[in-house]
């Protein structure tokens, strides 16, 4: 764990110092254009995220492993944060570029559903009432049927309104095809520490939580004796 | 499927003994549009662009505040357990409270419709049958994850609260797809029937995949 | 072609066999406080088991893990021998009487019956309903709003639900609370029925008198833990009187657990 972290400490400062000094300065955005290898590598994350939060609620349903489910509501807590992280910054560049905090583009909107799922999901684990066993399963329902549900609600949304610049790196076919060389390592090397990040507060996380269900089970334990 | 009628019937006579739940939450409805109309210009083109989304917005609070009830008399004399002692398939009982629960809505909705179309100026004659189709695909929808949310949100502390702050973020696909639509039928005379089957056919894809998620969701969350 | 010789089985000694549903080990625990400790109880078709305790000592709580409606936090829940699907194997063979009717309040006794008959798939569901309540004598009240009926009356209704369709598996929790004498005569003489006609009966009360009538064996519970289990000579067993007193004395230590409902 102690490596993990301190290589996702390491990756992060230097995908800072990469945006910070190799990334060129974008021609008609200026500097602001910057916050974009933050704010993309960002909601990358917070998409692995939910699929973490899908696989440790698939798992728990299936197999009743209690790690599952620690994973299922360690993931849901670092992608609400994440998600509050995409917001903030996609905010900020707003402002930067188009002038305005918030705009009802598309993904945005998506983005801010998104949020309040995973915000959700946090107070329904903190709200639940009776044994873990059983709010771990009913928490593990909530979890699939959010998944599931992200998909159509960014499809509805994308029918509502398309604003959003078209996904630049992906447009001529070919990945990054649309951006310039520097940009698009930049956009690598972040993407890949901010995934690293990530991992590392999952990891976190998911310890804290066998922590939290030891002390459960001491609990437990005592009772029975 | 006896059974799945059985407990649909029962439903409906315990509605029946009480009707004004269905008075009540469509009063309540009616009250959101005067709301929405006072809030707003009470002139008729903003009215018009309002309507359509401001109908739905009512009935998704108001069918929030009733589908907290779900499960209230299941859960007064614990009849849930007789429930779920008898031989009946969990998803027989899911989608039986789901398909009462849609019933008790689409009630909701028939008495409110007039009253709100009339208060936005807008034809509700004319748009009848288009307006039939949504309402029935997104009451189902509503229906179908509400009452997956209402069990599993039956036992924590502020469920009122929790159910709605759950539930109105993974409906939004039905409340675009039916405020959009019912826009739609009223634009033209002629409505761009291509513009309504894609709000359908999102609306009946966000049917399918909640009531089968909602039998296998249930069915694991029921047991302890 | 010749059969191939049955494998042969070394005997199983063990106190479930043959029992309709048995707890192997279970303990049972909610939010930290222990329900059930280390239970282990069975069954058998056509005996009926008594348990007894003050309140608070988890009877409950074991006719709940019985029942399959909570599952156990250690231990085993055996139906007819095999763990496996163990509660949906009970569903459609048990009768289940609990501290709240089980009944929709706003309905009438005829329409509740009805209701659980059809669901148990009866061909005449009516019918049956019908002779349900009769045999509970409460075919008077049979068209009034459950809410609006005595406690008494409740609690016949609620026994002629768990009682209706003969199910081979009886789990009363306090089947005679609220009843007055002639209910609990009543009670007692179609519990002896059914037993007669093989059904299993679980029982728990912690009033005596009218239970050990009907138990062949009896165990006691105080806080969450078995501290006795034998045969009932019958209502006047003095050596289970003793056995209770003790149990109960020595259970001072452990606080009465208040179960949640499930």
């Amino acid at each position: 764990m102690v490596p993990l972290v301190v290589c996702a400490a390491a990756a992060f400062l230097g995908a800072l110092a990469t945006i910070a000094f190799y990334a060129p300065v974008e021609a008609v955005q200026g500097v602001a254009q910057k916050i974009f290898y933050v704010h993309v590598p960002l909601a990358w994350c917070t998409f692995l995220a939910v699929a973490a939060l899908l696989a440790g609620s698939i798992g728990t349903l299936w197999r009743r492993r209690p790690g599952a489910d620690r994973l299922a509501r360690s993931a849901a807590e670092v992608g609400s944060v994440l998600a509050t992280l995409v917001l903030l910054t996609g905010s900020l560049w707003g402002k930067a570029v188009w002038g305005t905090w918030w705009t009802w583009d598309g993904r945005l909107t998506s983005t801010l559903v998104l949020w309040f799922i995973l915000v959700g999901y946090v107070l329904y684990r903190s709200l639940a009432e009776g044994p873990p066993e059983t709010t771990a399963r009913t928490a593990a329902v909530l979890g699939v049927i959010a998944a599931a549900d992200v998909p159509i609600i960014h499809l509805s949304v994308t029918w509502w309104r398309t604003l959003h610049p078209e996904p630049v790196v992906m447009r001529s076919g070919d990945f990054g095809g649309g951006l310039p060389g520097s940009m698009l390592a930049t956009l690598l090397v972040s993407l890949g520490a901010f995934t690293l990040l990530a991992a590392a507060l999952l990891v976190l996380r998911v310890r804290l939580a066998e922590v939290e269900d030891r002390l459960e089970a001491a609990a437990v334990e005592r009772a029975l004796r | 499927m006896r059974r799945w009628g059985a407990i649909v019937l029962n439903d409906l006579r315990l509605e029946w003994r009480r009707p004004g739940r269905v008075a009540a939450i469509a009063v309540f409805a009616l009250l959101a549009g005067v709301v929405f109309v006072l809030a707003s210009d009470p002139e008729p083109e903003p009215l018009a662009r309002l309507g359509p989304g401001a109908f739905w917005v009512a009935i998704l609070f108001a069918g929030t505040l009733g589908l907290g009830k779900t499960f209230a008399e299941e859960e007064r004399d614990d009849a849930m357990t007789a429930l779920l002692l008898s031989p009946v398939d969990r998803s027989a009982l899911f989608l039986a409270k789901a398909a009462s629960t849609a019933l008790f809505l689409l009630a909701v909705e028939v008495v409110m419709a007039p009253v709100f179309f009339a208060m936005f100026g807008l034809p509700l004659l004319r748009v009848l049958p288009g307006l039939a189709a949504l309402a029935a695909l997104a009451t189902a929808g509503l229906a179908l994850l509400g009452t997956l949310l209402a069990f599993l949100t039956a036992r924590a502390a502020g469920r009122e609260l929790l159910l709605p702050v759950l539930l109105l973020p993974l409906v939004l696909p039905l409340l675009v797809a039916a405020a959009r639509g019912t826009r739609v039928l009223l634009a033209s005379p002629v409505p761009a029937l291509a513009d309504l089957s894609a709000w359908l056919t999102l609306m009946a894809a966000f049917d399918v995949v909640f009531a089968v998620l909602g039998c296998w969701g249930f069915e694991r969350a029921v047991e302890e | 072609m010749a059969a191939a010789p049955a494998p042969i089985q070394p005997p199983r000694p063990s106190p479930a066999d043959g029992a309709l549903v048995a707890l192997e080990r279970v303990s049972k625990v909610f939010r930290r406080r222990a329900a059930l400790r280390d239970v282990s109880l069975a069954v058998r078709p056509g005996s009926c088991v008594a348990v007894l305790g003050p309140n608070g000592a988890g009877k409950s709580t074991l006719l709940r893990v019985a029942a399959g409606l909570t599952r156990p936090s250690a231990g085993r829940v055996l139906v007819r021998g095999s763990e496996r699907d163990a509660a949906a194997r009970l569903r459609a063979s048990v009768g289940y009487v609990a501290h709240s009717t089980l009944l929709y309040e706003p309905l009438t006794p005829r329409e509740n019956l009805t209701l659980f008959a059809r669901l148990a798939g009866a061909a005449a569901p009516g019918e049956r309903a019908a002779e349900a309540l009769r045999a509970l004598d409460v075919d008077r009240h049979a068209d009034r709003a459950v809410g609006v009926l005595s406690r008494g009356t409740r609690q016949r209704v609620a026994l002629a639900r768990a009682l209706m369709g003969r199910p081979p598996l009886l789990l009363l929790d306090e089947p005679f609370a609220g009843l007055d004498s002639a209910g609990a005569a009543r009670l007692l003489e179609l519990l002896r029925e059914a037993r007669d006609r093989g059904a299993a009966i679980l029982l728990a009360t912690h009033g005596r008198e009218a239970a050990l009538e009907l138990a062949d064996e009896a165990a006691i519970l105080a806080a969450g833990r078995l501290r006795h289990r034998g045969p009932v000579s019958g209502p006047g067993d003095a050596d289970l009187a003793h056995a209770y007193l003790r149990a109960t004395a020595d259970a001072g230590d452990g606080e009465p657990v208040r179960e949640p409902r499930a």
